[in-house]
C-alpha cells in the first residue's frame, strides 16, 4: 500500500491494524502524531447550545424577522379592500386637516388663503379653515378681529359664535368676541346671518350684535381704523373699547366710578398709549391714571353725576 | 419520511441548531480564528435560515447554512489576523520536565502553531475540520462542495506543510 492511502486512512480513522503497524513505521509518523496531538488541543470555542439558541431566539423576535416569513399573499379582493380603505381613511384625514392662523396680544398677522383673498388677522384672534376643496368652499371659522378683501367666486363665509357672514367678493371687517360682533361693509355686498334672521349689507354699512340684539350702522372710512394702527369704533359701547385697549396695549384697565356701558364713537391710535388714553376719555370727560407699565386706571371725573 | 416540515417548524429548527451549530461555528473559527466572530456569523446564519425558512428543506438547511456562513466571513473577517489559543493540556507533566524540554515544547509550540495560521485559509479549515474535529473526507467535501479527492489533497498539503515547519529546525 502506498503511503499515500495510509495516510488518507490514517486521517479518515480506517486503519486496520495492520496497516497501523506499517503506517507507524515511516520516518514521518512521529511529526504526523505531534501534530496531530498538538492541533487537537486547539481551544475551541464551546458556547452553552441551549443559552445560545435562547439569544438567537430573543434576536429573532428583537428584530421581528422572525414574523417575516409567515407573511402570507392576501387574496386580491383583500388587496383590493386595504387600498380602498386606505384611500377613503386619507380622504377624509386630509379633508379634515385645518390650517389655524393666530395671533397673540399686540401682535397682527397677514396672510392669504388659497384663492389668493387676502385676510389681515388683528390682534389676539384666530382663524381656521380646511385648505382641502377651498375653492368649492370657502368658509373660515373667526374668533377675534379680521378684515377680508376677497376674491370673486363661491361664496365666503367667516363663521363666528355669534353669528355667520357670507359674501361673494368684497372688501369687509368681522370683529367677534364672545357673544358680541360687528360687520362692516367696505366694499360689495355683506350678509350677516344670526340664527333666523339675515341682514344685507352695503358698502359704508355696518352692522353689530351685542347681547343677541342687532345693531345697524354707518362707516365713513375705506378701511377699518386698526389697520392703519388705529382702532376705530361705531357707537360701541364703552366696554368693549377698554377691553381693545387692553388688547392692543397689553394691559389690565381697572375702571372706577364710570358707566361701561356708554356709547362711543371714535379711535384710538395702536402705538401710543397715551393718546389712546386720551381719545377714550376725553369725549367722557373721565380721568386717567397710568399706575405703571401695566396698569391703568380709568376714573369717572371727580363730582359728577 | 419525517422531513414534511420545513425549517419553519420551530421543532425541526431548534434541533438543527442544536445538530449543526457547534460544527458551523467550528468551521467559522478554523477560517478566521476568531472566536467572538465566529459566534456572530453562526447566530447570523441561523437567522437567515429562519427568515428563509419556507424554502429551505431541512436537508438543505446544512449546506445553506455553511453557503451563508462563508459569505459573512468572506464579508467580514477575511484577511484579519488569525489567531488561535490553545488547551494547555500538558501542565499536569510539566513539573517532571527538564527546562531544556520544556524550552524545546515551547518552541515547538510556537512554530507550529505560527505555521497554522500562515496556511491557506482552505488548507486550514480542511485540515481542522478532519484533525480537530474528526470529519471524515467524504463530509468536509459535502461541506466545502469539493471533490473527497480535492479534500483529501488540501489535507495532505496542510498536513506535509506542518511537518517540515517542525522538522526544519
Amino acid at each position: 500500500m502506498k503511503k499515500k492511502d495510509l495516510l488518507d486512512k490514517w486521517l479518515n480513522d480506517e486503519l486496520t491494524p495492520e496497516e497501523f503497524e506499517v503506517f507507524r513505521t515511516l520516518p514521518e509518523f512521529s511529526s504526523y502524531q505531534k501534530i496531530d496531538s498538538f492541533v487537537k488541543s486547539i481551544d475551541l470555542p464551546r458556547p452553552d447550545r441551549e443559552i445560545t439558541l435562547k439569544e438567537l431566539k430573543l434576536k429573532l423576535k428583537d428584530a421581528n424577522r422572525a414574523r417575516k416569513p409567515k407573511v402570507r399573499s392576501l387574496p386580491f379582493i383583500y388587496k383590493v379592500a386595504a387600498i380602498l380603505v386606505l384611500a377613503i381613511a386619507s380622504y377624509f384625514f386630509i379633508s379634515n386637516l385645518e390650517v389655524s392662523h393666530r395671533t397673540d396680544i399686540a401682535v397682527r398677522l397677514q396672510f392669504e388663503l388659497p384663492d389668493r383673498s387676502q385676510v389681515q388677522l388683528n390682534n389676539d384672534s384666530r382663524i381656521s379653515y380646511k385648505k382641502f376643496k377651498w375653492n368649492s368652499n370657502r368658509s373660515l371659522a373667526l374668533e377675534g378681529e379680521a378684515f377680508f378683501e376677497v376674491e370673486e367666486g363661491e361664496t365666503f363665509s367667516v363663521v363666528t359664535d355669534a353669528g355667520i357672514v357670507t359674501v361673494l367678493g368684497t372688501k369687509f371687517n368681522v370683529y367677534s368676541r364672545g357673544d358680541s360682533m360687528s360687520v362692516s361693509c367696505f366694499e360689495g355686498l355683506v350678509r350677516l346671518t344670526k340664527g333666523e334672521v339675515s341682514i344685507e349689507l352695503t358698502e359704508g354699512r355696518t352692522a353689530g350684535i351685542t347681547n343677541g340684539e342687532l345693531e345697524l350702522g354707518q362707516t365713513y372710512v375705506s378701511r377699518p381704523g386698526w389697520l392703519y394702527n388705529e382702532s376705530a369704533f361705531e357707537d360701541i359701547a364703552l366696554r368693549y373699547v377698554i377691553e381693545e385697549l387692553e388688547k392692543q396695549y397689553d394691559i389690565s384697565i381697572i375702571t372706577e366710578n364710570i358707566d361701561v356701558n356708554l356709547r362711543f364713537s371714535g379711535s384710538f391710535p395702536n402705538d401710543d398709549l397715551e393718546a389712546a388714553l386720551q381719545a377714550v376719555t376725553l369725549p367722557f370727560n373721565l380721568n386717567y391714571r397710568i399706575d405703571n407699565k401695566n396698569v391703568v386706571t380709568i376714573s369717572g371725573a371727580y363730582g359728577s353725576e | 419520511m419525517e422531513n414534511e416540515n420545513d425549517c419553519c417548524d420551530e421543532r425541526t429548527f431548534d434541533k438543527l441548531f442544536r445538530d449543526l451549530s457547534p460544527s458551523l461555528q467550528n468551521f467559522i473559527y478554523f477560517k478566521s480564528g476568531n472566536r467572538a466572530r465566529s459566534m456572530d456569523i453562526t447566530q447570523e446564519a441561523f437567522i437567515r435560515l429562519w427568515e428563509n425558512c419556507r424554502k429551505i428543506p431541512p436537508l438543505k438547511a446544512k449546506s445553506f447554512l455553511y453557503t451563508v456562513a462563508n459569505n459573512l466571513f468572506l464579508n467580514v473577517v477575511a484577511h484579519q489576523k488569525v489567531v488561535f489559543t490553545y488547551q494547555n493540556q500538558k501542565k499536569t507533566r510539566i513539573d517532571e520536565q527538564s527546562p531544556q524540554y520544556m524550552l524545546e515544547e515551547k518552541e515547538f509550540g510556537e512554530r507550529l502553531s505560527r505555521a497554522i495560521e500562515q496556511l491557506s485559509e482552505v488548507q486550514r479549515t480542511a485540515f481542522l475540520m478532519s484533525r480537530v474535529e474528526g470529519k471524515k473526507y467524504k463530509e468536509i467535501a459535502e461541506i466545502l462542495g469539493i471533490s473527497e479527492k480535492a479534500a483529501g489533497k488540501r489535507i495532505h498539503d496542510a498536513l506535509e506543510s506542518l511537518r517540515r515547519s517542525i522538522e526544519n529546525i
